[in-house]
């Protein structure tokens, strides 16, 4: 595998970015781009995919909807909801002090089907005044995500929406293993297109990048998944994993005026005690008093450039 | 009659089965609330494991009331075998969920980073290595036999579990199922 690699779940899902309309995917298309890759693996998967010329959508979002259910236990395992509350309720705090707006609104990016928005509505009792909202573009995802919150009574909302185009004010993006979809020129947009929204600061988690990152994925999805796409984007997202430097890099140079650093993203002989990192983007004027609130947390959290 | 190692290894065949069921059942619900679906998981191995431990203990009965003489004690060398081996693999995974469970937030990642997914993927060939050193040691036929029997069974009662386990086709196939 290498970095160069599309995920599979990229390439079976395709999405007008203006209307939002998804767009018949053409299997010729996709067989053509993992030929051209090498990817055998994807190209097996692909073939077991039912469908003409037009690979089945149907099909096709049952095997998303799977992806995401073992993700989600993954998600479990590894803490992620804990992992991003950490950091994101002494940023409430400090919000809740510096602006008077309300609700203060938070946007998960990519969310699927809205694991970290629900586990944050059912555990972390962030006040009445948070407004938790995902987006995606995928509409089955989000289907089920909100039919899910519904049914769990969650305080949380879900769309198939641009998270940049919203008619709403967002104080704070967030994201979980979706950075490292972006490449390139793309990833300097993201980074822009965050920062035009004049957001108050930006949480993205993501698998850290080192050596171990591919082998313990590899480890994890083979023990915990059982979806053939699961397990081979899984091991690919590891290997697609940004360095620090070249995600620093795209996110000041696509996102000022916001400041940038790295939490638990120093690199240590033992990368497995700490497998994700989070970048952290802020508004300048709430950085020293972000940094104050997370306490204890404060040595892992790099200096903000 | 040394009732101790058959019944530790008794003890060892349920933890791992009710372990099983939550395994099988785990990545199949995307709900957060799952102490009901978890526990019902954990009560379906439980009860597929207390089968099976009854119907490998019938048969141990009869054979050593239906066999030579010395099938106890060989049955009881190779039992004492699988308990060493899958007694120590027991043990530290159940201390790693220990520590998954009441350790702090990094104690619990590291618990199942260093242990509770890698020993997922060792299990079932200790399991394999452990009934084949445990056949390769025994004293009579009759324990090589059941010794490889146990070790078969222990190796597939996941999968087992799993053909109960449908993947989730969404809060309409639950209400459907239900």
């Amino acid at each position: 595998m290498r970095a160069d690699w599309p995920e599979l779940s990229d390439l079976l899902l395709d999405t007008d970015p203006l209307t939002l309309a998804r767009k018949p995917v053409l299997r010729r298309e996709v067989e053509a781009t993992l030929k051209k890759h090498g990817m055998r693996a994807a190209a097996r998967i692909v073939r077991g995919i039912p469908g003409g010329d037009v690979l089945d959508p149907a099909f096709v979002d049952g095997i998303l909807v799977r992806s995401h259910c073992e993700l989600q236990r993954l998600s479990f395992e590894f803490r992620n909801g804990e992992r991003l509350l950490q950091l994101l309720r002494p940023l409430i705090n400090v919000l809740r002090e510096r602006t008077t707006e309300r609700p203060i609104r938070i946007v998960d990016i990519g969310c699927g089907m809205g694991f970290v928005l629900r586990w944050l509505a059912a555990h972390a009792r962030l006040g009445s005044d948070i407004e938790l909202l995902g987006c995606d573009f995928n509409p089955t995802l989000i289907g089920h995500a909100q039919s899910l919150a519904k049914e769990e009574m969650l305080a949380c909302e879900f769309r198939v929406a641009n998270a940049f185009t919203l008619d709403r004010k967002v104080h704070v993006f967030l994201s979980t293993g979706v950075i490292h979809h972006f490449r390139g020129d793309s990833l300097t947009e993201f980074f822009k297109s965050q920062a035009s929204v004049e957001p108050y600061a930006l949480l993205h988690c993501d698998i850290k990048a080192s050596w171990a990152a591919p082998i313990g994925s590899w480890l994890f999805h083979q023990a915990r998944m059982r979806e053939p796409l699961a397990r081979h984007d899984g091991v690919l997202s590891a290997v697609r994993a940004h360095p620090r430097d070249v995600l620093l890099n795209a996110a000041r140079t696509g996102g000022r005026p916001l400041k940038y650093a790295f939490f638990d993203g120093r690199p240590s002989l033992l990368p497995i005690l700490r497998s994700l990192n989070t970048l952290v983007g802020i508004r300048e004027e709430i950085r020293s008093e972000f940094v104050n609130a997370i306490g204890p947390l404060a040595p892992r959290l790099e200096a903000f450039e | 009659m040394n009732l101790i190692i058959p019944l530790c290894l008794g003890v060892l065949a349920f933890i791992d089965g009710t372990l099983c069921g939550f395994r099988s059942a785990a990545g199949r619900n995307p709900r957060i609330f799952m102490w009901h679906y978890y526990r019902a998981a954990f009560g379906r191995g439980a009860a597929f494991a207390a089968v099976t431990v009854l119907a490998f203990s019938v048969v141990a009965v009869g054979l050593v009331l239906l066999g030579p003489e010395g099938t106890w004690a060989s049955l009881l060398e190779s039992a004492t075998v699988l308990v060493h081996i899958y007694g120590a693999f027991a043990t530290l995974t159940l201390i790693a969920l220990g520590l998954y469970l009441i350790g702090s937030f990094d104690f619990g990642v590291l618990a199942s980073v260093l242990v509770l997914g890698p020993f997922t993927l060792l299990r079932p060939w200790t399991i394999m290595l452990g009934a084949i050193y445990a056949a390769a040691t025994a004293t009579t036929v009759i324990a090589t036999v059941f010794s490889l029997a146990a070790g078969v069974v222990m190796w597939n009662f996941e999968r087992l579990l799993d053909v109960g386990s449908p993947p989730w086709r969404g809060l309409e196939g639950d209400r459907r199922r239900a």
